[in-house]
């Protein structure tokens, strides 16, 4: 009977909570966020970071909020702040297709990867693999 | 007589003259038409749809953000486009696993064209309205695979009937990888490779074969799956950090195939190594080992770790 008493308590707390929050967070993969992706931009590569040669990957975890739009991008990982800032421009431009679970909207949070290659073919901003 | 015999020469040089031109000129007349019809005609053919090779232009898609773009275009009441909506399902799921990028194009408004793939229960979000044969499609539905280049690789046109189900996939599916893991699969199946020393290619091993593999000098990439602040605290010398989560993404670009790879995590049972090692496999990584205990089992027989200065 405890047991049971316990549990429903629980259950009602965590879903009283869930409702008055009214919000669902849920962490997607890149490949699912790059798929549900209406709207894309590629980042810019800086001019200071092309003229520096600065090159590498960077990581960056955004929030999609549960229309579709940008809410939120952390930098995580970049070879330079201007190669930063750069990311941060072009994701906040990205639209979404609206993530959901059994219907109810969802804020997704995922992370997103570019890399910034500068060699003989020039400077230059590319997906990674799959994409 | 003389005159007479000079008369007659003349008439009948001047009609073997004029018979001469009627014929050279009427083969010219002939070639010049006829063949330069034919030609016109062929080219005509070959641009009246669209073929592997070909370069496609649809507005606001920018091939280049996606390695792989599946492109159907479909039609309202057209029944093959709903007969065929169930293998397109399966597709679809093969194409979302590999990161392929969907699209549909409609003759039809956007709106109507959302409705109408709802309806088919296809999950394609980009949806864009355009004439089919401005894009050169003879008929629906059409597939098409295009690279980040704009350029097509493969067209499905018609209806799917169950028996050619597996003819598209065969041929369809395999190209949705990028083209150079594709290759490096071919050649180097995971398979095939054989046992290195250290172990076999794909066999865990322990804090003391990881040294012997770097005190021998083979060619391996150590590889820590937490993440970066755990990496920033402490970490294997030399290990790139590659978060799990980022492995799909990243790995095939940062990490030689032709290495060894060994993951190791701070985790228990490595649940982050073995998923991260799973992942690898599937890219075609030959050579993949869990460090069996991960960082703790490397400090326990006096390995030194790298620190960040205090």
């Amino acid at each position: 009977m405890l047991p049971k008493i316990m549990a429903s308590l629980f259950f009602s707390l965590v879903l009283g909570g869930m409702n008055s929050v009214q919000e669902i967070r849920g962490h997607v993969h890149e490949n699912h966020l790059r798929t549900k992706a209406i709207a894309s931009y590629m980042p810019k590569y800086p001019d200071v970071a092309k003229k520096e040669k600065i090159s590498g990957v960077a990581v960056a975890r955004i929030t999609v909020d549960e229309s579709g739009q940008v809410a939120k991008v952390e930098i995580l990982e970049a070879p330079h702040p201007s190669i930063e800032e750069a990311v941060k421009e072009a994701l906040y431009k990205w639209r979404f297709a609206k993530f959901t679970i059994k219907g109810k909207p969802l804020k997704a949070i995922g992370k997103m990867t570019f890399y910034f290659v500068n060699d003989k073919r020039g400077a230059r901003v590319e997906n990674p693999y799959p994409w | 007589m003389t005159d007479n015999l000079k008369s007659k020469v003349e008439i009948i040089v001047n009609v073997i003259i004029a018979v001469a031109v009627v014929i050279v000129a009427g083969i010219s007349l002939k070639n010049y038409f006829f063949r330069d019809k034919g030609s016109a005609g062929q080219q005509q053919q070959q641009q009246s749809q669209i073929v592997v090779g070909a370069r496609i232009n649809v507005p606001n898609v920018n091939w280049e953000e996606n390695r792989k773009t599946l492109v159907f275009f479909l039609k309202k009441d057209c029944p093959y486009c709903t007969s065929s909506a169930p293998f397109y399902r399966q597709l679809i799921e093969e194409a979302s696993k590999r990161g392929v990028r969907l699209l549909a194009i409609v003759p039809h408004s956007v709106e109507e064209g959302r409705d109408y793939i709802k309806s088919l229960g296809l999950p394609i979000e980009n949806i864009q309205s355009g004439s089919l044969t401005s894009y050169r499609i003879p008929g629906t539905p059409t597939v098409l695979l295009v690279d980040n280049t704009g350029k097509v690789r493969s067209v499905w046109v018609g209806g799917v009937s169950p028996d050619r189900e597996q003819e598209i996939k065969d041929n369809l599916i395999p190209l949705f990888e990028a083209d150079i893991t594709l290759n490096d699969l071919r050649t180097q199946p995971a398979n095939q490779i054989s046992g290195t020393p250290g172990g076999k290619a794909t066999e865990d091993i322990d804090a003391a074969e990881l040294k012997k593999i770097i005190e021998g000098k083979q060619k391996v990439t150590i590889v820590d799956v937490d993440q970066r602040e755990d990496y920033k605290s402490e970490h294997i010398p030399d290990a790139k950090n590659i978060p799990g989560d980022e492995i799909f993404s990243r790995a095939s670009r940062e990490l030689p195939k032709d290495y060894r790879v060994v993951i190791y995590c701070r985790c228990k049972g490595e649940g982050a190594s073995t998923g991260a090692k799973s992942e690898l496999l599937k890219q075609g990584f030959p050579q993949v080992s869990v460090l069996k205990g991960g960082l703790a089992a490397w400090k326990d027989i006096g390995m030194p770790t790298t620190v960040p200065p205090k």
